[in-house]
């Protein structure tokens, strides 16, 4: 295996000949006010008065990342529930961002719960600089977000997004989860039919994981709550694709649908495999062919801050064959697929020296196809793309 | 007569040799340890609990596998000093013949009883082969002190079932120590001292051996004539193989080198034999020059009852698994294997075991000791097969079935089995009995409400999960013991499976025509649950010949995980791919469908479903 993995906290990497001094920037705030039920991502709730020294850790993180000589390409708040956060917290985080990263005219998004938010409070966040929001809907049924342990109705969702608007906001993408336990596939038709209704610019739409060690793995466990039907699961993929390509959203990548010219720019940095910084508690990051990740617990994330600038507590190298496997796996989720031009440019391989045979494979179950000279996965690829991704892992 | 003789004999006189009968959990290694504490033989201090399992296995499972011997030296309400052999035995049905020399070794046995379990199968077959080679035995009812323990009705059981007066039955709770030096009196009081003549040429029991890398095979022996000291040159009398005694002594328990073993002792000898097979169970050491004519009666070499493929996971694995497999011979005279090919799964050996029991311990010693990724396939018995041109062949596997029209007769093993049972359980127990094609004998009631069964059975309905099944019936109540009964001529026909088209050779079965039908529908539905869906549509078929009896289709997967995937989620994505991977490299690939091993055992598991609807 070619990642190794190190124990040895170290500084984060400066930028290289073949990382030049842009990157993505994600900042995680890891704080709710309750924890959800399917949720297995670094938050704590009841942590509150932690925000105040977090945010002055975060600046001071960025400000390190900036002497180190990397540049902000886009600016990301997530979480956990950035919308904790005042509008005065995000605007001092932004200003450093500018201040120290060079942070231009750039894509600046946070992410938003229902329930937490007003019109006064987006207004605010329009001013600190953010020009972009992703607000966390899941269902349009309370009946399904009650299970799900989300505090706030699917009225507070409608009321989100109006006041958003109403704010001033020009750019907004919402959050669906689908395969909800019991979930029919009208009811998911009703969920697309109502998020489409409120005309918003980007959609992201998840398959529920019921991740191992949450709370609603256990109620699986204990036969409480019967997953959905992986077939049912395919069928509602098939029809969200459907129902939003006549709604006039283009698929992107496997989860994420825009209208044209509204496609993530963060999230595109993860999937074309270039360089980001990951700021904040528990938050990952990749720079200069290392991947690393922070202190998880926010105590001890300001304290590591506090000491040395940085709170890094592993950092992987990923050598050239992971990186290749990497690329080309996260590449084929987006609907451009991988161009073996731009494969040669950076590895200065063929694609098909590398990956031929799984490539080839694939192409034979009808997994990938050749679209205007670049490999992509098709329909079914779609549907089945960890057969693809595994047979492209080295070993 | 001359003084040495006299100081012989009086020796012999002040020795007792004893094993302990019990079933499992019946409490014979605590009691075995209290009478260790007892006569001083070991210090609180060095007491591991259960001294005498010394395997990491042995301890898990409660079982002893291979038996072990230990000296005590205790001194009676009499005055004098006894030396008392203990012969451990192994516990299990698999190893009745090692049962049967360890009490060959003994002139008296204890027979353990739980006070709240009454006497099982197991336990009862070994009683009759302690009765059958005269040996005293001294019943003891144990765990007195539980709650649910009920003394007289299994007083009673002992008293009616193996005809000892109630007043000779010791209550006793090994736990507490209750009761346990009147057992220690009782063995010098009631167990003769050994017989034997000293002046005779040597005769010696191998009840045991083991491998050791320094010293060579280690015999465990009871001296039944002569003497044998350090240097003496030795012949093994069935085997004809001769070495020198390099060194001996007794158990104490660990080795205590001495000069001489003498008749009526029990101790080992250091043989410098590479491998346990040169020096087999029950055999008879006798010295080189002017040794004893006849051997000790009852030797039989280890025969194998059930077969089955141990294939590595990982085919480059194949030269390890036959180097662990050359290893555990040198101390299991037991195992036999040869080489095997499977076009499903590739090289590996074909394994003779003398049971269930003895399989799953090869297993898990070679998964275990030897870190090896195993593939096991169902596990068969021995046919014989009578071909056209008068021949008979014997048959391990069912890919070695000749052609149905060469084929004359077959034959298959039949056994003799006792089962013992609460009678509220008459009823499923002849229904499993019937179903498994085998034949009432007679049913005797041991007590009120427990009746000891005996019927004959096919071996090879025993195989599968006959035991298992007894035990889900009979809420575990129900106790098992066979032997062979002889081989009988059957209706036998292989049935085949098939995965996408392709036969699948280790999946093979021979069942009896009246049950391919049934057998073959339920093994492809099993199949159908235990193999993963993938890219295709995957036809599994059960077949006679090429008549095609059953089909299955396992549909094309359509999705796997549809998972977003950002920064923070690379490494973790990769690192479930990177399981998935090894879990799918784990599977067996048929043609191009991948089979988990679980699948080949599911011949195994066919009767789980029949009781689950029941």
């Amino acid at each position: 295996m070619s990642a190794r993995t190190l124990t040895q906290p170290r500084p984060p990497e400066a930028p290289t000949a073949r990382s030049p001094r842009a990157a993505g920037v994600y900042l995680h705030i890891p704080f709710c006010r309750t924890k959800c039920s399917y949720c297995d991502f670094n938050c704590y709730a009841g942590q509150g008065h932690l925000i105040p020294p977090y945010v002055d850790a975060l600046a001071r993180e960025l400000e390190g990342y900036g002497g180190l000589g990397w540049r902000a390409d886009t600016l990301y708040f997530g979480g956990g529930t950035p919308s904790l956060l005042s509008p005065e917290q995000v605007a001092c985080l932004v200003r450093t961002a500018c201040g120290a990263l060079g942070l231009g005219d750039a894509e600046v998004t946070l992410e938003a719960n229902p329930g937490t938010v007003d019109e006064r409070y987006f207004a605010g966040l329009l001013e600190a600089g953010v020009n972009r929001l992703s607000i966390g809907v899941q269902s349009f049924y309370d009946s399904d977000l009650r299970p799900l342990a989300r505090h706030h109705t699917a009225e507070d969702a409608r009321d989100a997004y109006r006041d958003a608007r109403r704010a001033g906001f020009g750019n907004i993408s919402l959050d669906l989860i689908y395969g909800l336990p019991g979930q029919s596939l009208e009811a998911w038709r009703h969920n697309l039919e109502e998020a489409v209704a409120l005309g918003p610019d980007h959609l992201s739409l998840y398959a529920l994981i019921v991740e191992e060690g949450t709370p609603l793995a256990r109620q699986v466990a204990r036969g409480r709550v019967r997953p959905a039907d992986d077939d049912l699961v395919a069928d509602m993929y098939e029809l969200a694709h459907d129902l939003l390509r006549r709604a006039g959203f283009r698929r992107y990548e496997i989860s994420s649908w825009a209208k044209p010219g509204r496609e993530s720019r963060h999230n595109l940095i993860y999937w074309r495999n270039t360089d980001y910084v990951g700021a904040g508690a528990g938050a990952h990051g990749y720079l200069a062919g290392v991947r690393y990740s922070n202190e998880w617990l926010p105590r001890r994330y300001i304290e590591g801050v506090g000491e040395t600038g940085f709170s890094l507590v592993e950092s992987e190298e990923i050598g050239a064959e992971l990186e290749r496997a990497e690329t080309i796996i996260l590449g084929l989720r987006l609907e451009e697929g991988v161009s073996p031009r731009e494969f040669r440019d950076r590895f200065g391989l063929e694609l098909g020296e590398v990956f031929g045979p799984q490539l080839a494979r694939a192409e034979g179950w009808g997994l990938v196809e050749w679209r205007g000279g670049r490999i992509a996965l098709t329909d079914r690829g779609r549907l089945l793309s960890n057969e693809v991704f595994e047979s492209l892992l080295p070993g | 007569m001359t003084l040495s003789t006299v100081s012989k004999n009086l020796r012999q006189d002040h020795i007792r040799n004893f094993s302990i009968i019990a079933h499992i959990d019946h409490g014979k290694s605590t009691l075995a340890d209290r009478l260790l504490q007892l006569t001083g033989t070991i210090s609180e201090r060095q007491m591991v609990e259960q001294v005498l399992d010394t395997m990491d296995l042995e301890r898990e499972k409660g079982i002893t596998i291979k038996a072990r011997a230990v000296r005590m030296s205790y001194t009676a309400r009499d005055g004098q000093t006894y030396e008392m052999n203990l012969i451990d035995t192994p516990g299990h049905v698999d190893f009745s013949y090692e049962v049967s020399r360890s009490l060959a070794a003994c002139e008296g046995a204890i027979l353990v009883v739980d006070a709240t379990q009454g006497i099982q199968a197991q336990t009862l077959a070994n009683v009759y082969l302690a009765l059958e080679g005269d040996l005293e035995i001294i019943p003891v009812v144990n765990k007195i002190d539980l709650p649910s323990a009920d003394v007289e009705g299994v007083a009673t059981e002992i008293e009616n079932v193996v005809g000892i007066p109630r007043d000779e039955i010791l209550p006793v709770s090994a736990k507490l120590g209750t009761g346990t030096e009147a057992v220690l009196e009782a063995i010098v009081s009631r167990v003769p001292p050994p017989g034997g003549h000293p002046e005779r040429p040597l005769r010696a029991l191998i009840f045991d051996s083991h491998y050791d890398p320094y010293k060579g095979v280690i015999a465990y022996v009871r001296v039944v004539d002569g003497e044998v000291r350090v240097g003496d040159r030795l012949r093994m009398m069935s085997t004809g193989r001769t070495t020198e005694a390099n060194e001996l002594g007794f158990f104490a328990p660990g080795l205590r080198s001495s000069e001489a073993l003498r008749a009526g002792e029990v101790g080992y000898v250091a043989t410098g034999f590479k491998v346990v097979s040169d020096c087999r169970v029950g055999d008879t050491i006798t010295l080189e020059r002017h040794g004893a004519s006849e051997p000790l009666p009852g030797y039989m070499p280890a025969k194998p009852m059930v077969f089955a493929g141990i294939f590595p996971v990982n085919g480059e694995e194949y030269p390890l698994l036959r180097d662990a497999l050359d290893k555990l011979k040198l101390n299991d005279a037991a195992l036999t294997y040869e080489p095997e090919t499977s076009a499903a799964l590739g090289f590996g050996f074909r394994a003779g075991f003398l049971g269930l029991l003895h399989m799953e311990i090869v297993q898990e010693r070679l998964e275990r000791e030897y870190d090896l990724d195993l593939l096991i396939t169902a596990p068969s018995v021995e046919f014989r097969v009578e071909l056209t041109d008068g021949r008979t062949v014997p048959v391990h596997n069912p890919t070695e079935m000749p052609e149905p029209q060469r084929v004359s007769r077959i034959l298959e093993p039949w056994m003799q089995i006792t089962i013992i049972s609460p009678s509220t359980y008459i009823g499923t127990i002849m229904d499993l009995v019937t179903k498994r094609r085998g034949e009432f004998s007679r049913m005797e009631y041991l007590e009120e409400s427990r009746v000891m069964l005996t019927y004959e059975v096919p071996l090879s309905e025993i195989v599968s999960d006959f035991y298992d099944q007894l035990k889900s019936r009979t809420q575990g109540y129900a106790s098992l013991d066979y032997s062979f009964a002889e081989y009988r001529a059957a209706d036998l026909v292989k049935l085949d499976v098939l995965v996408n088209g392709q036969p699948v050779d280790a999946l093979s079965m021979i069942v009896h025509r009246d049950e391919a039908y049934t057998r073959g529908r339920m093994l492809v539905e099993r199949l159908r649950e235990l193999i993963p869906r993938q890219l295709f549509d995957i036809p599994v078929q059960a077949a006679i010949g090429n008549k095609i009896i059953s089909r299955e289709t396992i549909r094309a997967l359509r999705k796997n995980v549809l998972a977003k995937c950002y920064g923070g989620d690379v490494t973790r994505k990769r690192k479930l791919l990177e399981r998935q991977k090894a879990g799918k490299a784990r599977m067996k690939t048929v043609g191009n469908v991948q089979i988990p091993q679980d699948a080949f055992m599911a011949v195994l598991r066919l009767e789980g479903e029949e009781v689950g609807q029941s």
